[in-house]
């Protein structure tokens, strides 16, 4: 995740923090912390704590998109690639309808949902790359 | 962070990490010679369940 590893470097290059340090403030193992650093992928988990020792909305490090015809065009694409990603989004709209969730979490949610179907397109590399 | 964004992207990362284990795990075993279009992963990771 190139945005949250940017952020997580500065953070450290600035404060002089090393990746025990952020491991001992996040709770998340060194070695997590270090991937994290090396835009490698993150579990939930570890992206929440990463917000929270950054002070940064999750938007922000996922490169959420604001247009809303973008983000429709984001969501149609995550789910050409993994249909059954739609009883997410499903549940998502019936809670912003309902007045329960703010329609600018749908931005977020696309795009980590975009960030992990394009996962799909590195593993194919991958086994290309082997060949 | 609102709970119910939290447990969406948890939802999300369960149902896209099982097709990309699938994955590689066929990538692995050399057992089948994948269809590089992306659908076929998630027809592929369907079979194996």
């Amino acid at each position: 995740m190139k945005k949250l590893a940017e952020l997580l470097r500065e953070r450290m290059k600035v404060d002089g923090l090393s990746v025990r340090d952020v491991a001992e403030v996040t709770g998340v193992s060194h070695s997590t912390i270090a991937r994290a650093a090396n835009e490698e992928t993150v579990t939930v988990s570890t992206l929440v704590a990463l917000c929270t020792f950054l002070g940064v909305p999750l938007s922000s490090v996922l490169e959420a998109k604001e247009n809303p015809d973008a983000i429709f065009e984001q969501i149609s694409r995550v789910l050409a690639i993994e249909p059954e990603l739609s009883g997410v989004f499903g549940d998502i709209a019936r809670k912003i309808n309902d007045g329960d969730l703010n329609k600018k979490v749908l931005a977020e949610i696309a795009a980590f949902a975009a960030y992990r179907v394009e996962r799909y397109d590195l593993a194919y590399n991958e086994m290309s790359l082997a060949d | 962070m609102d709970e119910i964004v939290i447990e969406a992207l948890k939802k999300i990362e369960a149902i896209t990490e099982d097709k990309v284990l699938t994955y590689l795990v066929r990538i692995k075993k050399d057992a089948i010679c994948l269809d590089p279009h992306l659908k076929e992963v998630r027809v592929l990771a369907n079979q194996d369940s």
